[in-house]
């Protein structure tokens, strides 16, 4: 793979798919040009008055805006007006850009004491509402186009000050700077060589946010009478001239403001798109947000097939992802069944697709960009995928509920534990608040929370990993679900509370089992998302093994373990470590696992796979071996036909 | 909360007292004789002795401050010469309006900011998002003043339904309604200029919630999506907006300067702009004081909300 | 050669957690608690623990990115910050790092090539040629192209990139080497290569290795001796093999029984979750099913009787030897 593009050639393909951006580029370019050519256009000199002509309403000959009190031509004084404004709005932008960046720079760099002082300067310039501070700058110093500027500029030293220091800050405790000063680079190239042209780009965002404010503000002191003096044209200062004429000709005003507000318009434009393009946290602003259910497109009718026993039965699922026009898929005609009661693991490396296949079965991948094209999901027979939201949102955390992966990040960060499980409780069933308050005690105490009164009032912050994800099950569990899908549920957690915390799912899904007559219809089915292996023969009766968005093994958890026999299988076994045998890993797999959109065609592994052939380019399909194992490779083909 | 209130509370004087050594040095920064320049017109020799021993201008520069800051805690602002009154009078006198002003365009800005913010995001790239995001453009890229002359051109020149100008009508009854139809014009521009950068921020805001992670939990709850959004998501970015509601306070109270001398209102904002350019530094000094305080508490007000609303910073601060 | 190469000395290290209004310290953090260890030139240490319990805090100490609060960090027998201004270079040469995340430990900005050369600018004087020459060499020992200079980071998996990081700490040969959970972001089919690249290297290069990790397999592949931390402090150390078959230290034990593994089913015994603090005397304390009165007193780290090859134990009532 070649890759011809540069940072700076993809930064400006990026910035011309904003269509509005690129509006705001083309209209500022307009203006630019247009002030730049101004001395050489056949215009009447903007400060000559001429008291005949006083007045002049817009398209009267020789005067195509008309002329001002004094009989000064108006499109003139337009034109070098907004020269003046763009020379004093960028001058004063970059001046703060400057001073503000290095202060920045300096103070999250260094830290400690320089920090705090620098800080302390900053903090206290930002005390003063904005306008204010320019007011009293000016005031010192006397109306004059340069005091204002140099007002504008002093104002603004804090703004980009505390944005460069937060992005100094975040970026010095990065790993490339960390190994960059073991590398025994200098405080300067540090600073010069590894935090600068990574914070350029907020540099450059907050230049291009400001820079309008700053044209505003320097017409705002010169419409005030303390920027520009006459008989200098500043857009800011005719705009002021004009408010006297208001009743009488209202032209005289209207138009400078209508300059700066396109002026500023393209500016602000521009830099929305400069913003989006260069922000990755605001970069989700330009992208959809997820719906309330995943997009779900052909409309598969239940199945025609022989009813399974299966609680939950995955038929042909296919999820893709859309990105650029391009629909890219992610999962490829994911099939299974989890019966009552029983535990399934899914594993799989990184970017299989695990997480996708969990969050699709309640329709909430994200949606954008993600979508359902096609297969069915059946809850006792029923098409969940298709009923209309509200029916699903009455079986999502009641009938079939979620634990994810980070218990921080999926609890709400502002709502107390309490909070969160009584909700999902009165969500569901119609209990008074003092029962469900009740019930949410007694939740936390069958998932093991010591003083469960107390962790009642926490907040998620408040409790540790374990104790969050504990949380995270008493909400799954509260509404006495038949399918839980968890989702990586102990990834995020230290061994011995990943320990804990499998003992307690274990023991839970047994409680229900034992309390229920008909043991084999209404116990707790489980599908239970990993990629240790270990993990699964912990509490999996049953494992999905996932490559490239395919299942290509299935079956017992026991049987496959000890005998793998999918290629991918086997060498994820054979590398997989463990502990106290003794026996030293020989390599891992070749390669890495494909990307999405990247999935090879026919088998997926084909281009890791020891034993590929020729034959591997084409689809495989999941077969059923005599042993009941399901395997999707060619060498079980033909060793069943 | 209660301590935190009082940690805050101590907090705010270190601001305060660097807002005032600014303020100050505005004055020590005058090219030239300060007390001259103070006088003006007024500069005659007898005044300027006394001038200059009232604010020590011989003494040093620290020893300077510290009569001119006990004099302010003792409120004695000083004495305006051009409009031959104490400073701290015109400051109560015109306080009122300003804080009239801003107060009610503070109001409009927050329930306009937030709503349509929230709006917006929700309707995500529909014609209702379109329409509001052109809006606020149009809002953030306006000057204010502009807006208001155009207001005026509209509502008074054309239609005649709004005075232009002034808190009351002249030799009116000073009553109530009249102080509101006088006030509708001048709240709603400045409040409708700084709601725009609000509704932006929310927006963007409620963008970047509604893809986190809690809001999929709320959903795979089986919450409604008007709680998932309403509960879940908005509470969480109002967290992050009130702080900024803080700022914008600023922004208010900076753009009452040119909406009060649009629409002629009797505030400090335009006093100031007159003192300026009459030089009258003590009354700059006075109003600049004053304005800067109101934004120092009103900053504590939303710490003090965002730390009721926030457990997170809460435990932090202990 | 010296006898130790690096050796920490009742290193402490203490994080500020809050100010006061006056910039003075009001609550404390530590992180590190009067640790004592050392690695002989040529082994390859291994540091496990769970996460925050002051792993990592050690390293970066170790490389200078931390100074302790106290206690003294010796490298080949000579206190770091007391080195002269003509040996530091030598010391930074000889001393380097591999960061967890490999995507965050390259700079985005720059070139492969320049990320290799700057660090040979920085640690030697080598002429361009020679500069050229070594970083082929280096990469070749980690199995990349040469093509690979030409590249920016993000065009690079996770593996490969990590990859990068171990050539770019290799390419000063430096006599000791600080990996900080190296394969705890790869997929094991990555993982498994990078423990292998390691090994070769080590064995090929003779560098000395202090591998922090959280995985005790990981660490079992790689190293012959280990340490066990729990919430800043030593509480075992030993031969590998020797430690993780005759632990004596409780929380070594209920680690080791944590471990789950294909094939083998955990034991998963019904255990109370513990509040977590951090108490007076063993830090373990409240997890501990021997807790005793004696544990509000800190144990101390000595030597379990009738131990071969130094294994210590911090406990005042150990496990018995398994039979
Ligand atoms: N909302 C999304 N937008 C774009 N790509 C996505 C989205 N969700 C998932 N993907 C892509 O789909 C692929 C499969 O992702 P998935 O999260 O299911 O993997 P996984 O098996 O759960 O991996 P992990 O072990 O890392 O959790 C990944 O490559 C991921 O980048
Ligand atoms: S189908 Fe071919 S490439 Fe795929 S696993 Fe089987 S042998 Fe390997
Ligand atoms: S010292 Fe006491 S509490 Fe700590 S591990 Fe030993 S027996 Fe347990
Ligand atoms: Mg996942």
């Amino acid at each position: 793979m070649v890759e011809k593009t540069t940072p700076a050639l993809e930064f400006w393909q990026r910035l011309n798919r904003n269509r509005l951006s690129t509006v705001g580029l083309l209209m500022l370019g307009l203006i630019f040009a247009l002030c730049l050519i101004t001395p050489w256009l056949p215009l009447p000199d903007p400060d000559v008055t001429d008291l005949a002509n006083r007045l002049k309403t817009p398209l009267t000959s020789n005067h195509w805006l008309g002329t001002d009190e004094l009989g000064r031509d108006l499109l003139s004084r337009l034109l070098w007006g907004t020269r003046v404004s763009l020379v004093v709005g960028f001058v004063a932008t970059l001046a703060a850009a400057l001073v503000g960046s290095l202060i920045g720079l300096v103070a999250g760099y260094f830290q400690g004491w320089i920090d705090s002082g620098l800080m302390r300067g900053v903090d206290t310039l930002m005390a003063f509402p904005y306008m204010l501070l320019a007011l009293a700058i000016v005031a010192a110093f006397g109306p004059g186009l340069l005091n204002a500027l140099f007002a504008i500029a002093i104002v603004n030293v804090p703004f980009f000050a505390r944005t460069v220091r937060g992005a100094t800050i975040s970026l010095v405790q990065q790993e490339f700077v960390l190994a960059a000063r073991i590398g025994g680079a200098s405080h300067f190239g540090v600073l010069g060589r590894e935090l600068l042209p990574n914070i350029l780009p907020v540099i450059v965002v907050t230049i291009s946010t400001t820079a309008g404010w700053m044209i505003l503000e320097t017409a705002g002191l010169s419409f005030l009478g303390l920027g520009a003096q006459p008989p200098t044209a500043d857009l800011g200062s005719m705009l002021g001239e004009g408010r006297k004429l208001l009743f009488t000709a209202p032209h005289v005003s209207t138009l400078p403001g209508l300059v700066i507000l396109i002026l500023v318009i393209s500016l602000n434009l521009l830099g929305d798109g400069v913003r989006d393009v260069l922000d990755p946290r605001l970069r989700g602003g330009a992208l959809r947000s997820p719906q309330p259910r995943t997009e779900v497109l052909s409309t598969e009718l239940s199945s025609s097939q022989v009813r399974s026993t299966g609680k939950l039965v995955v038929r042909n699922l296919t999820t893709e992802l859309l990105q650029q026009g391009q629909a890219k898929p992610l999962l490829r005609n994911v099939d299974f069944e989890l019966r009552p009661g029983e535990c399934l693991g899914l594993v799989g490396e990184s970017g299989c697709g695990k997480s996708v296949t969990a969050l699709s079965l309640a329709a909430l991948a994200a949606s954008p960009p993600l979508q359902i094209t096609s297969g069915t999901v059946e809850l006792d027979g029923e098409d969940i995928l298709r009923l209309p939201l509200r029916l699903l949102q009455d079986i999502r955390g009641k009938r079939v509920s979620y634990i994810f992966q980070d218990p921080l990040a999926t609890l709400n960060p502002v709502l107390t534990i309490g909070e969160q499980l009584i909700q999902v409780i009165r969500r569901h069933q119609s209990l008074t608040s003092k029962a469900s308050c009740a019930e949410a005690l007694s939740l936390l105490s069958k998932v093991r929370i010591p003083s469960p009164e107390t962790r009642m009032k926490a907040y998620p912050h408040q409790l540790s990993g374990g104790m969050r994800q504990r949380v995270c099950i008493a909400i799954a569990l509260a509404n006495r679900p038949e399918v839980l899908i968890a989702d990586e549920p102990t990834t995020a957690l230290d061994v011995t509370i990943q320990a804990e915390v499998l003992s307690l799912l274990n023991d839970l899904r047994q409680t229900t089992l034992e309390n229920s007559q008909t043991v084999q219809r209404t116990g707790l089915s489980v599908l239970f998302i990993t990629h240790d292996l270990g993990v699964v023969s912990t509490i999996c009766e049953k494992v999905a093994v996932m490559y490239a968005g395919q299942i290509v093994e299935f079956g017992e958890t026991q049987s496959i373990l000890e005998s793998p026999e999918h290629p991918y299988t086997q060498a994820l076994l054979a590398c997989t470590l463990r502990l106290g045998a003794n026996h030293k890993v020989l390599g891992g797999i070749p390669g890495t696992p494909p990307p999405p959109g990247g999935y090879p065609s026919g088998c997926g592994f084909n281009t890791r796979c020891n034993s590929a052939t020729s034959i591997c380019q084409e689809p495989v399909n999941l077969i059923q071996l005599p042993s009941g194992r399901q395997v999707r490779c060619v060498l079980k083909q033909d060793a069943n036909a | 909360m209660l301590r935190y209130t009082i940690h805050r509370l101590l907090l705010t004087i270190p601001v305060l007292v660097g807002i005032s050594v600014v303020v100050f040095l505005i004055m020590a920064l005058i090219p030239g004789d300060p007390a001259t320049a103070i006088l003006g017109a007024f500069a005659t020799p007898e005044n300027t002795t006394k001038l200059r021993a009232e604010l020590g201008l011989d003494r040093p520069l620290i020893e300077q401050y510290f009569t001119w800051a006990s004099n302010l805690l003792s409120g004695n602002f000083g004495r305006s010469y051009a409009l031959n009154r104490p400073v701290l009078d015109e400051l109560l006198e015109r306080l009122g309006p300003t804080l009239l002003l801003a107060g009610s365009a503070m109001c409009v800005c927050v329930l306009l900011g937030l709503i349509s913010g929230l709006l917006a995001a929700v309707k995500q790239y529909t014609w209702v998002d379109q329409g509001l995001t052109l809006f606020t453009l149009i809002g953030i890229s306006a000057p204010a003043f502009w807006l208001g002359l155009m207001a005026v051109s509209l509502f008074t020149v054309q239609l005649g339904w709004l005075p232009a100008s002034g808190m009351y009508t002249p030799y009116g009854d000073e009553s109530l309604g009249d102080l509101l139809v006088h006030l509708v014009m001048p709240a709603i521009t400045l409040g409708l200029v700084a709601s725009s950068v609000i509704a932006r921020l929310t927006r963007t805001s409620m963008l970047e919630q509604l893809r986190q992670d809690y809001v999929r939990t709320a959903r795979a709850k089986g919450e409604r999506e008007t709680a998932a959004v309403i509960k879940h998501a908005f509470r969480n970015a109002l967290v992050g907006l009130i702080p900024v509601l803080g700022l914008q306070a600023g922004f208010v109270l900076g753009g009452a300067v040119y909406i009060e001398t649009v629409f002629q209102w009797p505030g400090i904002g335009r006093m100031l702009v007159n003192a300026i350019s009459t030089r009258d530094i003590l009354l700059v000094q006075g109003g600049v004081m004053i304005v800067a305080t109101i934004y120092v508490l009103f900053n504590l007000l939303a710490d003090l909300i965002q730390h009721a609303l926030d457990p997170r910073i809460q435990q932090s601060h202990g | 050669m010296p006898e130790h190469l690096l050796q920490f000395d009742r290193v402490t290290k203490e994080f500020d957690l809050r100010k006061n209004w006056f910039g003075k310290t009001s609550k404390r953090f530590r992180a590190v608690n009067e640790v004592t260890w050392q690695v002989e030139p040529g082994t390859a240490l291994g540091i496990v623990g769970e996460s925050g319990c002051g792993k990592s805090t050690m390293a970066r100490m170790a490389v200078g990115l931390e100074l302790p609060t106290s206690g003294e960090i010796r490298f080949a027998e000579k206190t770091l910050g007391k080195w002269l201004k003509e040996e530091a270079m030598m010391l930074r040469r000889s001393v380097q790092m591999v960061f967890q995340d490999p995507s965050a430990s390259l700079n985005p900005r720059q070139r492969i090539r320049e990320i290799l050369e700057l660090q040979l600018q920085q640690l030697t004087d080598f002429r361009a040629e020679q500069r050229m020459q070594r970083m082929e060499e280096v990469l070749e020992q980690v199995q990349l192209p040469l093509a690979t200079l030409e590249r920016y980071p993000h065009e690079f998996s996770g593996g490969q990139a990590q990859r990068i990081s171990i050539a770019r700490a290799l390419i000063s040969k430096p006599k000791l080497l600080l990996l900080d959970e190296p394969v705890s972001a790869l997929d094991v089919s990555v993982q498994a290569q990078i423990l292998l690249l390691l090994e070769e290297m080590r064995k090929e290069l003779g560098v000395t290795y202090v591998f922090i990790s959280h995985d005790l397999a990981v660490v079992e592949q790689l190293c012959p001796r280990v340490l066990v931390m729990y919430a800043g402090s030593i509480v075992e150390s030993g031969p590998t093999n020797q430690l993780f078959q005759q632990r004596r230290h409780h929380y070594t034990d209920l680690l080791i029984r944590s471990v789950p593994m294909p094939g083998k089913s955990l034991e998963l015994k019904r255990e109370e979750m513990a509040d977590l603090k951090n108490p007076q005397g063993c830090a373990f304390r409240n997890r501990c099913p021997k807790a005793n009165h004696q544990c509000s007193q800190d144990p101390i780290l000595k030597e379990v009787s009738g131990s071969i090859g130094g294994h210590d134990c911090a406990c005042h009532d150990p496990l018995s030897v398994a039979a």
